[in-house]
């Protein structure tokens, strides 16, 4: 049989395959352009190779996809997987050691001379491509929801992990063979693993009924572990500096999570003896391969981050890497594990949906055209936020020339021109999305966790504490928000995290409200009567049936809320009650307003950040908008 | 609850009842949020090396050397006769009772002002829009509507100071009057008091302005779909009177619901905007208490903000009580 007969087979015509082939490859082109570039705009020959090496991973990776699509012949599968996997090997290392650039980050030794651990970087550096091809591979499967045979998929499984230990194995070795903060990394991977796979027991033991009381145990005992592990960790660690022990560091502990994502879970079922009503096998392994493309994600942000130009915004970078590493893996999971609760195909308990599928809200969504143009918007933000720091292409808290006290228009050198002591205001505006959407994100999910709290224990409960949460939320509802933030920042102090703890504290009410009527109305539904008479208890009832009820309407509020927290955000950095240490939109306007750039006509320096703010907001209001007019038609606000 | 429809009496009742309670919780939250600082709060207001017989006589002044629910009840009275407690830094021992008058003037002014003008307009562009609903004006002021509305307040004033300062030298945007105001004859006085208070008033109201009028469109465009709204077609009525007579007074009830809602986010909203035009209203003495930490005058700030949403709240429920005869409790 040849190729094409092969081709012939798929339900997806190799035509029709075309186009995606093609955009996933240049996509994945330009960031491994970008990658190697560094942020620099001017791309040289070795960056273009780089790029052209990523793209043909790419490539490889959708072309086992689309093989993995092909029926039953499983030899045929395996004979094309090893020699997927064999050629991605040679590739790797043939391009490693041909360009110069990758030469710096991977070999530890001089490039002419081949060592042990030149070798072992090149073994690694393959191992790691490799994995991220299989997972990537079977990640892009299992959410398109493709099916396979289950031999193929356990084949794959086998390999991925063979993979893995093997990058595990060498990374272990070339740690110890460098003495490169050795100690730390290995401590460091160790608190990330453990704190991270928190996450999934979690969701594990929440998903098994019958036991809550000794899955919460369970659950203590783990966390317990992780707190001291971190403290111990932590007390003996140095920061790591250079950047080729980064990105071994990162891969380390990226793996070690996946790893561990993957494992736990089990041990955890096996050890409380519970029996689960899902295969906890599936589950962990779904949950470790999400875990391990989010850990690889994270790596390259550290990489990068971790280069960024000044020492005030490195550990502040650091930081926001955390973050958002912390956000991806805590909330994807969770996420994508409710998803799966509400739309899966979950036989063993349908519940009953206020909405249609994932798939009708999205085909809903895509024809509002509102709603489209904010997607759009807030992606290209997210881009900003993420790479913006590589992208730009000065300090942006570097003077350029200390005593110069004139702002520069726009030039060829500086895009957006320059503000006092001549900063690159383009900088300033690349590193400032990242804060306003961080702090806006964050502040909208804790006000979300908040009214939840609030607005289901007062709807369920009703009685007293209906009566007394709601007093309390009239409340807040009543206090005027902004003077309450300054009141609020006044006494606690101003730092990164005090403004988002205050945002959340300030805005919760409006979520309040709208979640318990949602519970007022969902508690009147017959199944939740039938459900008490069969004896569920009351955390059964609000965590699997309430609580996924209302889920849509709280994702829609939480949306308009992060809108609001990202105009609040601005508002106290404008206002001078921000973290003095961070750049913002917010902060950038501050200073603007503080050297009378209104008054001085210097509008390049005032633009950038004030249509930053407005857009970002705008994509926020426009999204939530739409969202809501999908998911609660009945519940018009605003 | 029984479905009983209440009276007038009983409603206005009601509310006051709830008026209270919630303005008893926000004088409370007041008091405890300025005393739950960790350590003693005093020695937050002073530099280091103050004397402790300075100390201590600030503190009796403050009456903070009383044991804690002594201070407390002593507020609660204090606050319901009026007295609001001597300011620290701003203007060192004078009551904060006589700072605040002019203050409160100012930004009832701005806030009454702004919030009339921005209903009065989103009204009229939101009935007008609605009235055209899926034509290329609808399209174009929607859009419109919608990029504004996403616009924060201080983004507008920042703007129009730039355009002003550009294009119309010589255009005053600090402080609410000039300095020679007592020189001046009744009608310069007039005028320049609308000239400083042109622009804050515009900044405080554009952005709700653009969230009525998408209000009112939609709301109008609900009630327009109403059988009733095609009998009076039926019946060969003019089209404005439908729209006048019939649609506006429907369509205007949950506006007023909203409108209500949105009193504290313009009162919020001239915090700002009078930081940035130095407008000496309630929200710049705020601004000048956190730069001072001059605690009393923030506490008494923040009280009077409250207050004033609070009885905006109030007045708002019983107008849509009058207005919609289906409201209940």
């Amino acid at each position: 049989m040849n190729i094409s007969q092969m081709l012939g087979k798929f339900k997806m015509k190799p035509l029709k395959a075309a186009p995606y082939l093609i955009i996933f490859t240049l996509v994945v082109a330009v960031i491994a352009i970008l990658v190697a570039g560094k942020g620099s705009l001017v791309i040289p020959e070795k960056q273009i190779v780089a790029g052209i090496f990523g793209a043909l991973i790419a490539a490889l990776a959708t072309i086992i996809l689309l093989l993995l699509k092909a029926p039953d012949n499983t030899q045929k599968i395996i004979v094309w997987l090893f020699t997927g996997y064999l050629v991605t090997f040679f590739i790797v290392i043939f391009v490693f050691a041909r360009i110069p650039i990758w030469e710096d980050y991977w070999t530890l030794v001089e490039p002419t001379t081949i060592q042990l651990e030149t070798v072992f970087n090149w073994v690694a550096a393959a191992f790691i491509a490799a994995a991220v091809i299989f997972v990537a591979a079977l990640v892009t499967m299992w959410i398109l929801g493709l099916k396979t045979q289950e031999k193929i998929q356990k084949l794959i499984l086998c390999i991925t992990i063979g993979a893995l230990v093997g990058a595990l194995v060498t990374i272990l070795l070339l740690v110890r063979e460098t003495a490169v903060g050795a100690q730390e990394s290995i401590l460091k991977s160790t608190y990330w693993v453990l704190v991270l796979a928190l996450v999934p027991i979690e969701i594990s033991l929440m998903r098994m009924p019958n036991n809550p009381q000794r899955g919460i145990l369970w659950t203590i005992i783990f966390s317990l572990v992780a707190t001291l592990i971190t403290i111990f960790g932590f007390a003996s660690m140095e920061e790591v500096e250079d950047a080729q022990s980064i990105i071994f560091y990162g891969a380390a502990a990226a793996l070690i999570v996946a790893l561990t994502m993957t494992f736990i879970p089990l041990f955890a079922v096996w050890f409380s003896s519970i029996k689960p009503r899902f295969d906890p096998r599936k589950m962990s392994w779904r949950m470790g391969s999400i875990a391990l493309v989010a850990a690889l994600i994270a790596l390259f942000i550290f990489a990068w981050i971790e280069a960024a130009p000044s020492q005030k915004l490195v550990l502040y970078g650091s930081t926001s890497a955390f973050i958002i590493v912390f956000l991806m893996i805590y909330l994807l999971i969770p996420f994508i594990e409710l998803m799966r609760n509400l739309f899966g195909r979950s036989k063993a308990e349908k519940i009953e949906l206020t909405i249609g599928k994932s798939k009708d809200v999205w085909g809903q969504y895509k024809h509002s055209r509102f709603g489209m143009f904010g997607l759009i918007v807030l992606i290209i933000v997210i881009f900003i936020a993420v790479f913006g720091p590589t992208l730009a292409p000065e300090d942006p808290l570097e003077p350029k020339d200390p005593g110069s006290q004139l702002p520069q228009p726009p030039s060829s050198e500086y895009w957006f021109g320059t503000d006092f002591e001549d900063k690159d205001v383009w900088s300033q505006f690349l590193w400032g999305a990242r804060i306003s959407l961080i702090v806006g994100i964050l502040a909208g999910l804790l006000s979300a966790v908040i009214g939840t709290t609030v607005g289901i224990t007062a709807g369920y409960f009703g009685r007293v504490s209906d009566e007394v949460l709601m007093r309390f939320t009239d409340f807040f509802l009543v206090i005027p928000w902004l003077p309450l933030m300054i009141v609020l920042i006044a006494i606690i102090g101003r730092s990164f995290w005090v403004v988002i703890f205050v945002i959340g504290i300030v805005s919760w009410a409006p979520t309040a409200r709208v979640v318990r009527a949602a519970v007022l109305s969902i508690k009147q539904k017959q199944y939740i009567e039938r459900s008490i008479a069969l004896g569920s208890g009351t955390s059964h009832i609000v965590t699997r049936h309430i609580f996924p009820n209302v889920f849509p309407i709280i994702v829609a509020t939480t949306i308009l809320l992060v809108a609001e927290a990202i105009f609040s955000e601005a508002f106290l950095d404008f206002f001078g009650l921000g973290d003095p240490n961070v750049v913002s939109w917010g902060w950038m306007l501050e200073r603007a307003h503080e050297y009378n750039a209104m008054v001085n006509w210097y509008w390049w320096w005032i633009t950038p950040p004030s249509l930053g703010i407005i857009v970002l907001i705008m994509a926020f209001y426009l999204i939530g908008d739409t969202l809501d007019d999908i998911l609660n038609p009945r519940l018009k606000r605003r | 609850m029984a479905e009983k429809k209440l009276g007038m009496r009983d409603f206005l009742l009601r509310k006051l009842i709830y008026l209270f309670i919630t303005l008893f919780l926000i004088i409370t939250f007041n008091f405890f949020l300025f005393r739950v600082m960790p350590g003693d709060p005093i020695y937050l207001l002073f530099p280091k090396g103050a004397t402790p017989e300075v100390i201590a006589e600030w503190k009796h002044l403050l009456g903070w050397d009383q044991p804690l629910f002594t201070q407390y009840f002593v507020y609660v009275k204090d606050t319901f006769t009026g007295d609001l407690g001597i300011s620290f830094k701003y203007l060192p021992r004078t009551p904060i009772s006589d700072i605040l008058p002019p203050y409160i003037t100012k930004t009832l002014f701005l806030s009454g002002v702004g919030v009339v003008l921005s209903i009065f307009l989103g009204v009229i562009v939101g009935r007008e829009v609605a009235w055209r609903k899926g034509k290329m004006f609808d399209k174009v002021v929607t859009t419109t509507a919608i990029i504004m509305y996403s616009i924060p307040a201080f983004l507008y004033a920042l703007f129009f100071i730039m355009i002003f300062v550009k294009f119309i030298p010589g255009w005053p945007f600090w402080g609410a009057v000039s300095d020679n105001f007592g020189d001046m004859n009744i009608f310069e006085k007039i005028f320049d008091i609308s000239q400083h208070a042109f622009l804050p008033v515009i900044s405080v109201a554009i952005e709700s302005l653009a969230g009525f009028a998408l209000i009112v469109r939609s709301s109008l465009i609900d009630v327009m779909t109403e059988d009733y709204i095609l009998t009076a077609e039926a019946k060969g009525l003019p089209d404005r009177d439908i729209l006048k007579k019939h649609a506006m007074p429907n369509a205007f009830l949950p506006v007023v619901a909203v409108i209500a809602f949105n009193v504290g986010w313009i009162l919020g909203g001239t915090v700002m905007i009078e930081y940035i035009f130095t407008y000496k209203g309630l929200g710049y003495l705020t601004w000048e208490a956190v730069l001072g930490y001059d605690y009393p005058l923030l506490q008494a700030c923040f009280l009077l903000e409250t207050i004033t949403v609070l009885v905006a709240n109030f007045i708002a429920d019983i107008l849509n009580f009058y207005l919609d005869p289906r409201v209940e409790i």
